[in-house]
């Protein structure tokens, strides 16, 4: 990664660990954008993902004084603080769920995409699923559980009886598969 | 942790996974062997694993187009300013410690938030009697009408009609003390929760607050520190459930964690 962008991304996040509300700033104008996504795909309502963001920018400023350049660039930082704490939440939510007794309203993730299945929900997913459908069946299941259900890793080894490297393999596999053929010319 | 959680992964292994840890899909566990490995690769393979991160990171075309509305940028301000507002009315302590200083603008924030706070004051002090006591036990330096000038979070939860007070009590035998408190209360109709923890074992250098449904995987809902051994920390997503099932947890610095308080209904 370039260094000054590097020396520039480290000043900024000091800045927001210093309480400095233009760092904050900044640093949602480069990945609310980014971060409002990945809450939109996996979480039920609009409602859920705006409020969200707003955890996931609380957990940034709380967070900030961890991020070390040397070891991840910031977006990758950005990334992956968002996805855990998205993915927490889904499996708050499943919990809850599961806790409250309502197993009727509740089922294991099966081949669809938990957490919502509402149409608006199903219409924002459709261009992925088309891809997703064209991956091997035990890619499909794990993309589906673990990217898009918030399932553990262990969790989907566990009900599908297949060893934890294997989930591990697929999920990998897949993910680089889905994105070969969405971005097709950088891998040629 | 079994056997395979302590062996650490191959060049090809953590490659594999380099992309799962960047997309935040690796479970807890599996973060931790994940980061060990990292740490005792060689250089070359650090600088292939960060390379690979951040190109899953800066692929985003997995991801709707959609565009976030324009109103949640200062939605998002604000909140992050309430949390920094929060921390800096946590305790005087957090200050003398120096930890994180109150800039001007939230000494301003805080004095508007106290202009308010005036208002409602007199019905505030007559309702929250029993978490004064809480307060005072948690912070005595600072009363329960200041906390409540520089957290509107607390305030609203305080004046909410349906609000609910959760006890936690010690989770084994090592942590009995007279001095070890913990309270949540929680605004049932919003979710949201401030949890105050005080006298809380020096020997952890971090703390965590995990749910954990009975027979099931606990989940982690927070990471704070604590200064003097008082922390408090903000919570949303909380239903009486939830707020039944918590465990403070202290992590080691080999990062063992031990339950420390568990909750119950007050």
């Amino acid at each position: 990664m370039d260094q000054t962008k590097a020396e520039h991304d480290l000043g900024l996040m000091r800045r927001v660990a210093a309480d400095d509300e233009g760092a904050v700033a900044e640093l949602y104008d480069r990945f609310g954008p980014l971060v409002y996504r990945m809450a939109y795909q996996a979480l039920p309502t609009r409602a859920e993902a705006e409020d969200a963001v707003q955890e996931v920018f609380v957990r940034l400023w709380r967070t900030a004084a961890k991020f070390d350049p040397k070891r991840a660039s910031l977006v990758t930082w950005v990334m992956l603080l968002s996805r855990r704490h998205i993915v927490d939440r889904l499996r708050r939510k499943q919990a809850r769920i599961k806790a409250g007794k309502l197993e009727e309203a509740w089922s294991p993730p099966a081949d669809t995409p938990e957490m919502g299945g509402s149409i608006e929900r199903d219409e924002r997913m459709a261009g992925l699923m088309e891809k997703v459908e064209k991956l091997p069946e035990l890619q499909q299941i794990v993309v589906k559980r673990a990217y898009l259900g918030g399932q553990t890793l262990k969790q989907i080894g566990d009900e599908l009886g297949v060893p934890l490297g294997t989930v591990k393999s697929a999920l990998s596999r897949a993910l680089t598969r889905l994105r070969e053929r969405i971005n097709p010319e950088e891998y040629v | 942790m079994n056997k395979s959680m302590n062996t650490l992964h191959t060049t090809e292994e953590l490659i594999e996974l380099a992309g799962l840890d960047a997309m935040g899909l690796l479970d807890e566990s599996e973060r931790e062997r994940f980061d060990r490995s990292y740490d005792a690769a060689p250089p070359h393979v650090q600088a292939e694993i960060r390379r690979a991160q951040h190109r899953f990171a800066s692929d985003h075309s997995l991801l709707p187009e959609v565009e976030a509305p324009a109103s949640l940028r200062s939605r998002v301000l604000m909140r992050v300013r309430e949390a920094m507002l929060s921390t800096a009315g946590t305790a005087g302590s957090i200050s003398q410690a120096g930890v994180r200083s109150m800039l001007p603008i939230w000494r301003a924030a805080a004095i508007a938030c106290g202009t308010a706070a005036l208002v409602l004051g007199a019905y505030s002090m007559s309702v929250t009697d029993e978490a004064n006591d809480i307060l005072a036990q948690f912070n005595a330096n600072q009363s329960q009408q200041q906390l409540l000038e520089t957290s509107p979070r607390l305030r609203e939860i305080y004046l909410s009609a349906n609000k609910r007070d959760f006890n936690f009590l010690p989770a084994s035998s090592d942590f009995q003390s007279t001095t070890l408190t913990a309270r949540l209360m929680l605004d049932p109709d919003n979710g949201q929760a401030v949890l105050f923890i005080g006298g809380l074992p020096e020997a952890f250098g971090e703390y965590s607050l995990v749910v954990q449904p009975a027979d099931q995987a606990p989940t982690r809902l927070a990471d704070f520190p604590a200064i003097d051994g008082k922390a408090q920390v903000n919570l949303d997503n909380i239903d009486v459930t939830t707020a039944n099932q918590l465990i403070i947890m202290g992590s080691d610095d080999q990062g063992n964690d031990m339950p420390i308080l568990r909750s119950g209904d007050a």
